[in-house]
């Protein structure tokens, strides 16, 4: 399987650009070349150089340091936001598969469709509205539209799981419900749901560049890269370079997610694994 | 003498899922009015064309199914009244075999893991070198040896995977073993290996099977009594030797006659 996976070039591509940000970011936690914070009027939108390698925005701050401090709120509300998701969403859904055509089934999955009707983005806007702007905030609405996605996804695949022989098997030698979710059903919908959390990542890192947009994601000074998509655009003529570089950086790091879950779609597919 | 298996009266029908909302809800009626007695050490060959609800008498035997009508007594005690927990207590002592050895064994699953699965319910305090060794002797004795235990089902033939199964379902010595068309998933060549085996194990831990087949040939091989399936009901039943030589009912005549003669 790891050799199938490596000659596989959109894994092998998305892997290696979501490693790059995984570890930028978490060099970002420990270190930055300069404080990302720091206002210095006198050095305002300079040019990349050799001490700001990004040059620096409209106050004068780290562009460079922004930008990597940037990507471990993306990652943070990536990782937060699709763990959510994943253990509510996946908890529900194997319930709702269990009680196939049970009330409380048809119940979850209702929920579910109303949360489909409405676009993720402006149901993020809604409850941030309710809750207030700012980073957790955010985490916690991108986590909860997350939660459908998950719940559905895990129900369909434990559906299927859950028709196959060595679940009756399971049952027969003595099984309770619980202990056949837990051993047979989980382990074999893991790989459907890694490649579903990569592409939510991808979409969560968007979103939390949307709303930091719209300022009401992550606020100022914790740097993201949406918000700096925004101050940006008063500059675009003086400094063009300020709205590329984290421009790039959003885009770069969806691509990387969503290669990354295409190319684990095709490595993990239950299929090339039999026989 | 009380049976170590009976069933009572055994009713099932499944309600398909419609294919448009004008339509009303078909009900196919897999399982009508089936009874039968499996003595200790004895086999009970069920055969039927596809569709004839072997495999749902099989389930319903199993418990793992609920009939809509009608008993399952294991060892004379009526399981379709026990609570899941009881129930579950209860399993160690009858074990089944499936059709396709590909759909039952966890493809996640180390064979350790899946031919330890019915002793792990059974004895769950059992210290793990011993759990070990009773998986190994019960594969040895299915004729595959202790390196396949840290393998994956992918790694195996469809056979292999059979005697795997074969020796999940015996691990924790059950009395009572249902057997729904274990070899006819497999190459010819390998049918007989499978069955040969199963009648080998069948005399020596003193098992009471039921057999389900729709080749008359194998079950005439291995089963005591038969009984003939036809739409969900019994059609005939008796002794093997009996059925073969003077069967009564002009449905079993049909598959008889249509049974492959040897060529001498
Ligand atoms: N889970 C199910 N849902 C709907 N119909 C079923 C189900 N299981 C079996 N049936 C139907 O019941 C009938 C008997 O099936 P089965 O017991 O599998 O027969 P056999 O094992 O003799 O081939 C068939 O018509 C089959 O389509
Ligand atoms: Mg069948």
């Amino acid at each position: 399987m790891i050799h199938r996976a490596l000659r596989h070039p959109s894994f092998v591509v998305g892997l290696a650009i979501t490693l790059m940000v995984l570890l930028i970011a978490i060099l970002a936690v420990f270190w930055t070349p300069h404080d990302p914070t720091a206002i210095r009027i006198s050095a305002r939108l300079r040019p990349p150089s050799a001490t700001n390698w990004l040059g620096t925005d409209q106050f004068g701050r780290d562009v460079f340091s922004m930008l990597i401090l940037g990507a471990r709120n993306a990652l943070l509300v990536g990782i937060v936001a699709v763990g959510i998701g994943l253990s509510i969403g996946v908890a529900l859904g194997m319930v709702a598969a269990t009680g196939e055509g049970s009330l409380l089934d048809e119940g979850i999955m209702r929920v579910c469709d109303f949360t489909f009707a409405f676009p993720a983005v402006l149901t993020a806007i809604l409850i941030l509205t309710f809750l207030g702007p700012g980073l957790v905030n955010a985490i916690i609405a991108i986590g909860i539209f997350n939660i459908p996605v998950f719940a559905r996804i895990a129900r369909g695949a434990a559906l299927q799981v859950m028709a196959r022989d060595y679940i009756r098997a399971a049952r027969a030698a003595g099984r309770s419900t619980p202990g056949i979710l837990a051993r047979h059903v989980l382990p074999n919908i893991t790989g459907i749901l890694i490649v579903q959390a990569s592409v939510q990542f991808a979409l969560a890192i968007l979103a939390e560049a949307g709303l930091s947009y719209l300022g009401i994601g992550t606020q100022p000074p914790n740097p993201s890269w949406g918000r700096m998509l925004n101050d940006s655009q008063t500059f675009l003529a003086q400094a063009p370079t300020l709205a590329l570089f984290p421009g790039a950086a959003i885009a770069l790091a969806v691509l990387g997610f969503n290669m990354l879950g295409d190319g684990l779609r095709d490595v993990l597919d239950p299929k090339s694994l039999e026989r | 003498m009380i049976p170590v298996l009976e069933a009572r009266a055994l009713e099932k029908s499944y309600i398909l899922p419609r294919a448009s909302w004008l339509e009303r809800r078909a009900r196919i009626e897999a399982v009508k009015d089936v009874s039968l007695a499996v003595a200790a050490g004895e086999t009970l060959g069920i055969v039927g064309e596809s569709g004839s609800g072997k495999s749902t008498v099989a389930r319903l035997l199993m418990a793992l199914e609920k009939p809509d009508s009608g008993a399952v007594l294991w060892q004379g005690e009526d399981v379709t009244a026990l609570s899941p927990r009881q129930l579950r207590a209860r399993r160690h002592g009858i074990q089944m075999v499936f059709q396709d050895p590909y759909g039952s064994l966890d493809p996640r699953m180390r064979i350790l893991d899946t031919v330890a699965e019915p002793l792990d319910v059974a004895e769950p305090d059992l210290a793990s070198a011993e759990r070990r060794a009773r998986v190994a002797s019960m594969l040895e004795r299915v004729g595959l040896n202790a390196d396949v235990l840290t393998r994956y089902p992918h790694q195996f033939s469809g056979g292999q995977r059979q005697r795997i199964a074969i020796a999940r379902a015996l691990v924790t010595r059950p009395r009572i073993l249902v057997a729904d068309e274990p070899a006819s998933a497999l190459d010819v060549s390998i049918q007989a290996q499978i069955l040969n085996l199963l009648s080998d194990l069948k005399a020596e831990f003193g098992l009471a099977m039921v057999f389900i087949s729709h080749d008359l040939g194998i079950v005439r091989y291995l089963s005591d009594r038969m009984m003939v399936m036809q739409h969900g009901v019994v059609v005939e039943e008796g002794e093997t030797e009996r059925v073969f030589t003077a069967p009564a009912h002009p449905y079993t005549r049909a598959l008889i006659a249509a049974m492959p003669k040897l060529v001498t």
